[in-house]
């Protein structure tokens, strides 16, 4: 299986009817793709607390070590960012909001900013209870984008070590990159030749990418590519697909109040989570 | 003879026919805008010749338009204020400069313009401009040619007292009958099989029984009293002294702009539909090019705005003759256009001899066609819904104008969209958001995903992903993640369901059982849980499930039903809840119990509550088997619960073990039951997810619902299966 693909990851843990949940499935995530757990709690020290909580890691399956709590007073999204930042962490835990009407997830203000300001990867779960699950199905962004290359190779390795089934690589390609119109029965014919060449370059590229990475048996990665709005249209796929996890690029600049006015983008998943989501962080100098 | 060749000479008696109808339609609707008759024939013979060259379409025909009768007259009444011949001239003007917006949009890509109006409040804009040629044509067509009035409205009661005067004898009486049996011809004929009478149209038959008593009473004045020279059409003598020149004078008048819009709305919006409607015509199976044609009828409007003519548009009644009488592309509409000048210049001293009654009668029927009563009842069938948006755009049109009649039109089917969707922040949110998603799922089989709602407003991102799906494959539409869908989007999607079927592919719809109807109609709106809309109403998908139930004399039954007896004991439901089933087909095979149906089902509770549906089917064996979960790959994951499950590989089918995943708990049992026959049919069928919960077999093979092909393999594999394992019993 190889090495795991993130060191240090951080969750901030609260009193709330979820606060069992939340460890139980963040020292089960560790125990899959990290070596070590910090269990951020802002706020004061507590001895009751530190009790409590130490009885439910004790609680939990199996051995449990490696895990560290975190007291800090603060602003909530300070504190995990500044937490962040001392202990070295590479993957930050962080739960969606639920939303009334059709939208079911949607990114709280405290995981917007960590999106914003972090400098390491974001898991968005938006089912801190549902514990027996295995994440079968994962979708994985294709973007021709520099940092594909490593969130690709970011999400085997995560797809690994899950156990993962199935890995989709969806290349999104915007229909304006098709240079022909439909007008008429001819137009569709040559339509249909320029998507299938434009299928066959991007299979190529993401088959580049993943050269060097071991699959585990019974996983299987698949690529599609689709043609649509970018940013939206993986949501929707991952959402139609039922797919368990959805991991994208991080954003290239640091999202602001603009975004959320003209929706881009990651920007268009954030507002309306399809499932849980990885935003993969890439540092600038580390190489593909 | 050479095939490039008879491809021309093939379009000649096509477009001689639809010239026998154009020539009587363009000097009656030139009339009835006000307008010289001449300006009908100018925009007939300038649009055949202009669009026949640089048109996008195949077989349709362009010429003046019934829709524009409205329009053109508003425009020479207002702008002439009272004065006909001037406003005519300056009416002149606003239509070049409506061929040159038409030309602009056609270079902009507005070809799609017609899809963004609700399909009720364009129906309901097109009856009120029945209800408008009417008006003034039924006076004509009872001999008064005279009549004035200042609304729609005031035609209409003014109308007894030109029946009045015809039964005074103000008017001649031989006015009256000729219009009316007239009228009788244009009823009739379309009634009539005679081969004879239907050789030639009614609207040349019309022409030809008017000539001929004229002529009557010309040649013998002592037994037929001569009409009136104010009945008889006026052309000149010297068809090229009646050409009017535009007028530019009034370009900086917010009344003459208000004419070029209107102009170009109504000359857009009825050529796009006309090309839609025509494109379902064509014997070839050809898509129309409708930014091409919109700039062809732009330039052949300029053209014929400066020769004195009307706006030219794409017209259905002529280019649906054209395409009965055999026409294969674009020389018909050049030849309809040549006829017309052959006709005006041979034979202008009978054309003189048309009595102005027997073309209004044409016009009455036109008039009375856009707006008869089957048009009230087909938009009522849909919903009273529709009809409130029907009824409000017409009489908007009628009191007011077209532009107000259509704007008021879209403010009621926005208003009760708001009204069924319940928020309208979020409406609006979702209107501005892409909500379509379009793959190859696989090959030569496209699912189209449609989230949040889909109305008007959003349809243009449907349209355009429908557009892009070859159209000899297969696409699914898939409406399971929609909250509400219009009659507009149904009834376009309708249009795309026959154009795939004319390729040799197909469109399938499903999620919509899922939505409540408004009405029984096939095209009501539905929304989710709405008041107001029944469940009681079977969706097509449900009714093809029904007629395939009677094929297979199984049972159909399409209520809700509670099924977590049947479906609870399989590993797969161990983690997921089960709602309720729907469209339930129950059937036997031999010894062997199938039930398919659609099952609900959800997965976590609460706020991570997820909720699926799929279509699904058991075999109740009524015998002992293994426990045993097989599967091509992802979905054996799903079922969370395999405790004490193995992988069970068969070594005698080393490709079998290879392609299916086989789990159980009882090897030797299973490597017993999957005997070569089973294990070859399995190969040789498309792997379906197959569960044993030790008696009953549970199969599906997406976790969404089936389309009726995929419902028909499902059962058919299913049925075939319950042979095989019923063979097994005996042993």
């Amino acid at each position: 299986m190889g090495e795991k693909p993130f060191k240090n990851i951080a969750i901030a843990i609260a009193e709330s009817p979820n606060f069992e949940a939340n460890i139980y499935e963040s020292i089960r995530i560790k125990k899959m793709i990290g070596q070590q757990l910090f269990l951020i709690h802002v706020g004061d020290y507590d001895a009751q607390l530190e009790k409590r909580i130490k009885e439910v890691i004790a609680s939990s399956e199996g051995s449990v070590d490696n895990v560290e709590i975190v007291w800090q007073k603060g602003d909530p999204a300070q504190v995990i960012l500044e937490v962040a930042k001392q202990k070295n962490i590479d993957l930050i835990i962080a739960g969606a909001m639920p939303r009334e009407g059709l939208v079911k997830y949607y990114m709280g203000s405290v995981a917007r900013r960590l999106v914003r300001a972090s400098n390491c990867s974001i898991l968005l779960m938006t089912h801190p209870s549902k514990l027996k699950s295995t994440c079968g199905c994962m979708v994985v962004n294709g973007l021709n984008h520099p940092k594909t290359s490593h969130t690709v190779k970011m999400a085997i390795r995560v797809a690994n070590s899950f156990g993962a089934r199935k890995v989709t690589v969806v290349q999104e390609v915007a229909p304006k990159m098709v240079s022909t119109k439909i007008e008429d029965e001819n137009s569709i014919a040559k339509l249909q030749e320029e998507k299938a060449e434009i299928e066959r370059c991007e299979k190529e590229r993401i088959s580049d990418c993943m050269k060097s990475e071991v699959l585990n048996t019974g996983l299987t990665v698949e690529q599609k590519c689709i043609f649509g709005k970018k940013g939206y249209t993986i949501g929707h796929f991952a959402e139609t697909t039922k797919a368990d996890l959805l991991v994208m690029n991080s954003p290239d600049t640091k999202l602001g109040f603009l975004d959320r006015v003209f929706t881009h983008d990651l920007e268009y998943i954030l507002s309306e989570l399809p499932c849980d989501l990885l935003i993969v962080h890439s540092k600038k100098n580390r190489k593909g | 003879m050479n095939p490039k060749i008879k491809r021309i000479t093939q379009n000649i008696f096509p477009g001689f026919v639809v010239s026998l109808v154009a020539l009587p339609l363009g000097l009656g609707l030139a009339l009835a805008s006000g307008v010289p008759p001449l300006a009908g024939l100018i925009s007939a013979v300038v649009g055949g010749i202009i669009v026949s060259i640089l048109g996008g379409s195949n077989i349709t025909i362009v010429g003046p338009g019934n829709g524009l009768v409205a329009v053109t007259l508003a425009a020479v009444l207002t702008l002439g204020g009272g004065n006909m011949e001037q406003g005519y001239l300056l009416a002149l003007a606003a239509v070049v400069i409506s061929g040159g917006i038409l030309l602009l949009m056609g270079m902009l890509k507005f070809g799609a313009l017609s899809d963004f109006f609700p399909s009720a409040a364009v129906q309901g804009m097109l009856a009120a401009i029945g209800f408008i040629i009417m008006s003034k044509t039924l006076h004509l067509m009872l001999g008064a040619p005279d009549v004035q009035a200042d609304s729609t409205i005031e035609y209409y009661f003014k109308l007894p007292a030109t029946i009045h005067q015809l039964q005074t004898g103000e008017i001649p009486w031989l006015a009256g009958i000729l219009g009316l049996s007239c009228l009788a011809i244009m009823i009739l004929t379309s009634k009539i099989k005679w081969k004879l009478i239907k050789l030639i149209p009614a609207p040349m038959w019309i022409i030809l029984l008017g000539i001929g008593t004229s002529y009557f009473s010309k040649m013998y004045p002592q037994y037929l009293a001569p009409l009136p020279e104010s009945l008889m059409i006026q052309i000149p003598e010297n068809v090229f002294e009646g050409m009017g020149f535009p007028d530019f004078s009034k370009l900086g008048d917010s009344q003459f702009w208000g004419a070029v819009i209107s102009l170009t709305f109504i000359a857009g919006i009825e050529s796009l539909l006309s090309l839609k409607a025509v494109d379902k015509l064509d014997a070839l199976k050809r898509r129309s090019n409708a930014n091409k044609d919109l700039r062809a009828l732009g330039i052949a409007t300029i053209v014929s705005g400066f020769l004195g003519g009307l706006n030219v548009v794409t017209v259905i009644a002529r280019s649906s003759i054209n395409a009965n009488y055999g026409a294969t592309n674009r020389w018909s509409n050049f030849f309809h256009g040549a006829f017309l000048v052959i006709f005006v210049l041979v034979f202008t001293p009978a054309l003189q001899l048309i009595p102005l009654p027997a073309l209004a009668s044409i016009l009455v029927y036109t008039g009375y066609k856009l707006a008869e009563p089957a048009g009230f009842v087909k938009v009522a069938k849909v919903g009273w819904q529709q009809l409130l948006i029907f009824i409000v755009t017409m009489l908007g049109t009628l009191f007011a104008n077209l532009m107000i009649g259509i704007a008021a039109g879209i403010l009621a089917t926005l208003l009760f969209q708001f009204k069924a969707f319940g928020r309208i922040r979020l409406f609006i949110r979702y209107a501005f958001k892409p909500n379509t998603l379009l793959y190859e799922e696989t090959p030569g089989v496209y699912l189209l995903s449609v989230k949040a709602f889909s109305s008007f407003v959003n349809f243009i991102g449907l349209k355009r992903k429908l557009d892009s799906v070859p159209p000899n494959s297969q696409v699914i539409v898939d409406f399971s993640l929609a909250k509400f869908v219009d009659y507009s989007v149904l009834e376009q999607i309708s249009n795309y369901y026959q154009s795939f079927k004319n390729y040799g592919g197909d469109l399938e719809i499903i999620g919509l059982d899922d939505l409540g109807a408004y009405s029984a109609h096939p095209l009501a709106p539905r929304l989710a849980k709405a008041d107001g809309a029944s469940k009681s109403t079977l969706s097509k998908r449900q009714k093809t499930i029904r007629l395939y139930a009677k094929k297979l004399a199984w049972e159909f039954k399409p209520q809700k039903d509670y099924l977590e007896e049947e479906f609870e004991p399989f590993a797969f439901f161990g983690t997921r809840i089960i709602d309720s089933g729907r469209n339930r087909l129950t059937g036997k095979q031999g010894q062997v119990g199938v039930l398919m149906v659609d099952i609900d089902y959800h997965e976590g509770e609460f706020i991570a509550q997820e909720n699926r549906h799929a279509t699904m089917v058991i075999l109740d064996l009524k015998q002992e088997i293994p426990r045993f979960v097989l599967d091509k790959e992802d979905l054996l994951d799903k079922v969370a619960h395999l405790a004490g499950f193995n992988d069970i590989n068969f070594s005698m089918h080393p490709d079998f073990s290879e392609n299916f995943k086989l789990k159980g708990q009882n090897t030797p049992e299973l490597h017993q039951f999957f005997d070569n026959e089973l294990i070859e049919f399995l190969q040789s069928n498309k792997p379906f997810h197959i569960e044993s919960n030790g008696n009953a077999l549970l199969i599906f093979e997406k976790e969404r619902l089936g389309t009726l092909s995929e419902i028909k393999q499902l059962v058919s594999f299913a049925t075939r299966l319950a042979v095989i394992l019923n063979s097994k019993h005996k042993k």
